[in-house]
């Protein structure tokens, strides 16, 4: 494969980390979050600037990057998950924001809104990143099916009922909360490794609005749907580059082309492509014993 | 002298100008089943969300298992072992029912959020003691055939089963129903009374107190009722005496009194 297509494939994964991060705190615990950009900005330019100013290596400063992240998460949500869902939304997109600002602000430190571009270049990055991702969906899919992740599907469903069935409610959303921005975080990191340069206006909030609608289209209670979306969504304008409309590659119309996709997703298919069903293999092997419980009937389609 | 696991004393609670419960007072003994009836908007469903800590009462206090939980909230109380169904069905519309029991069982799991994601030991062990609680309870009120169902695929009177069975399997003290028969025909909520009994000849320890206004029900479980109208107790007593008596029979026929 050449080197553009390993690029390309290393987006889409990076473009998975993400969603799944999402899906852990959207698609369980039913968090709104439009400030997920936000910590993947906040780890990648601390991990780099660090890893510059002091000399450390990058695996160190990637640990502070991460865990800075996950902090500003738990700070930010300590006072405002108490608030309404629609409140919560608002006050993370402000935080994401605010993150941007900062970045550019901080001229000195972040080079503002040239980009800081001081980032060493890593050999195999393309492994490195196709071992996080799937370390990450496995761990979360497992989560999925813990007593955190019935947890949290029922705080979704009904808060009350939920409480009045000892689940502490606040306490859940906390940790949910922190694990996805931690998530961001590292996806922030490789994001930054693979692109060589960090932008502020990469990580504005339609950055996390993409996030959002990519967990959308999957299916907010399907993992495989999130994971797939995330991946082939991500691709997708990539590969209709040299497509031309008016003149113009067919890539810049690509926000009007995800907001076409969701509205009929949301039309046709309002649980998103895959609704609740998960990729598994107890599934494959149920089609297949249907396929053949047809043959035997000799009714095969 | 038998201790009682849940007490009520003065308990007072007003919306605005509307007093919903007026210094109600309760005992409630391991093993019972005590029920509390009055007509619509008598403030029965205030009473329980004041018991589960929804509400904050204004005045008076309630005591569980020998605590007083005026300063305990929800999650606390649940977790104390007081579980209780809802009048308008509540179950959790995203999980199988199998997982709707499983998730009361949820809170008092010991492995944590790492050892959950990298699939360590201690998770195996406890989802498997989990599952094990959970397909048991669904096998003794006879649900285990609709385990894997989703809970809105369920007839009403099944969904209102699985209700009780999620809020019984981890054995609670206190088990509040909240007008179980709501929306049932005749035929369910006769097959609701044997299912009732039957669980309580199963869980001799639990004690029951159920809301109903349908008399058929409360008259063949409870052993003792409290009638409730605008917010006052108007009579407590067993069963066959709350049925002759005047206060009950006008609140609920509208009868002149004589």
């Amino acid at each position: 494969m050449s080197n553009y297509q390993l690029g390309l494939i290393i987006n889409s994964c990076i473009s998975v980390i993400t969603v799944t991060g999402v899906f852990a705190v959207t698609g369980l615990a039913g968090m709104f979050s439009l400030g997920q950009a936000g910590y993947l900005a906040i780890s990648s330019y601390v991990t780099f600037i660090l890893a510059r100013t002091f000399g450390l290596p990058i695996l160190v400063t990637a640990f502070i990057g991460v865990g800075l992240s996950a902090l500003s998460a738990y700070v930010i949500s300590v006072p405002t998950l108490k608030l309404r869902k629609d409140y919560f939304a608002l006050i993370t997109m402000g935080f994401g924001q605010m993150v941007t600002a900062m970045i550019v602000l901080l001229e000195k430190y972040t080079n503002g809104s040239i980009g800081y571009s001081k980032i060493p270049k890593v050999k195999s990055l393309f492994i490195i990143v196709i071992v996080i991702t799937v370390l990450v969906v496995f761990c979360i899919r497992n989560l999925k099916y813990s007593r955190f992740g019935r947890m949290c599907i029922a705080l979704k469903s009904d808060e009350i009922a939920a409480k009045s069935f000892g689940i502490d409610v606040y306490k859940l959303k906390l940790r949910m909360y922190v694990l996805a921005s931690a998530i961001a975080g590292g996806a922030g990191i490789l994001y930054g490794l693979k692109n060589r340069v960090i932008l502020p206006d990469s990580f504005g909030w339609n950055l996390s609005a993409e996030m959002q609608i990519f967990l959308f289209f999957g299916g907010t209670n399907s993992i495989t749907g999130a994971v797939l979306s995330g991946f082939f969504l991500k691709l997708m304008p990539e590969l209709f580059r040299t497509v031309k409309l008016f003149g113009q590659s067919l890539q810049e119309y690509r926000t009007i082309i995800y907001c076409v996709l969701i509205l009929l997703v949301i039309n046709f298919r309002p649980n998103g492509m895959m609704g609740e069903h998960e990729l598994s293999f107890a599934w494959v092997r149920s089609v297949f014993a249907k396929k053949k419980e047809h043959m035997k009937k000799g009714t095969s389609r | 002298m038998r201790e009682p696991i849940l007490k009520a004393s003065d308990l007072s609670m007003s919306f605005g100008g509307v007093k919903a419960v007026d210094k109600f007072c309760m005992d409630l003994y391991p093993g019972e089943i005590r029920g509390i009836i009055g007509p619509n908007g008598a403030g029965k469903t205030t009473i329980f969300n004041l018991f589960s800590r929804i509400y904050q009462q204004d005045s008076g206090s309630i005591e569980f298992a020998g605590i007083v939980v005026d300063v305990k909230n929800q999650i606390e109380v649940a977790q104390m072992g007081l579980a209780r169904t809802f009048q308008n069905i509540r179950l959790f519309s995203g999980l199988s029912v199998l997982d709707n029991v499983k998730v009361s069982l949820d809170f008092s799991g010991k492995y944590n959020l790492f050892e959950a994601m990298f699939l360590l030991p201690r998770r195996f062990k406890q989802e498997k003691e989990t599952k094990e609680r959970a397909y048991d309870c669904l096998c003794s009120l006879r649900l285990d055939q609709y385990a894997s169902l989703k809970p809105s695929n369920l007839p009403y009177g099944l969904q209102r089963r699985v209700e009780i069975a999620r809020a019984l399997v981890s054995k609670p003290k206190v088990l509040l129903l909240d007008e179980p028969a709501a929306g049932l025909n005749p035929e369910e909520v006769f097959e609701l009374i044997d299912f009732i009994n039957e669980l309580h000849a199963q869980n001799p320890q639990i004690a029951i107190l159920v809301i109903e206004h349908r008399m058929d029900l409360i008259m063949n479980l409870c052993q003792y009722l409290y009638v409730q109208n605008f917010g006052n107790t108007i009579a407590e007593g067993i069963p066959t005496d709350i049925q002759q008596d005047k206060a009950v029979l006008s609140a609920y026929l509208g009868e002149e009194e004589a």
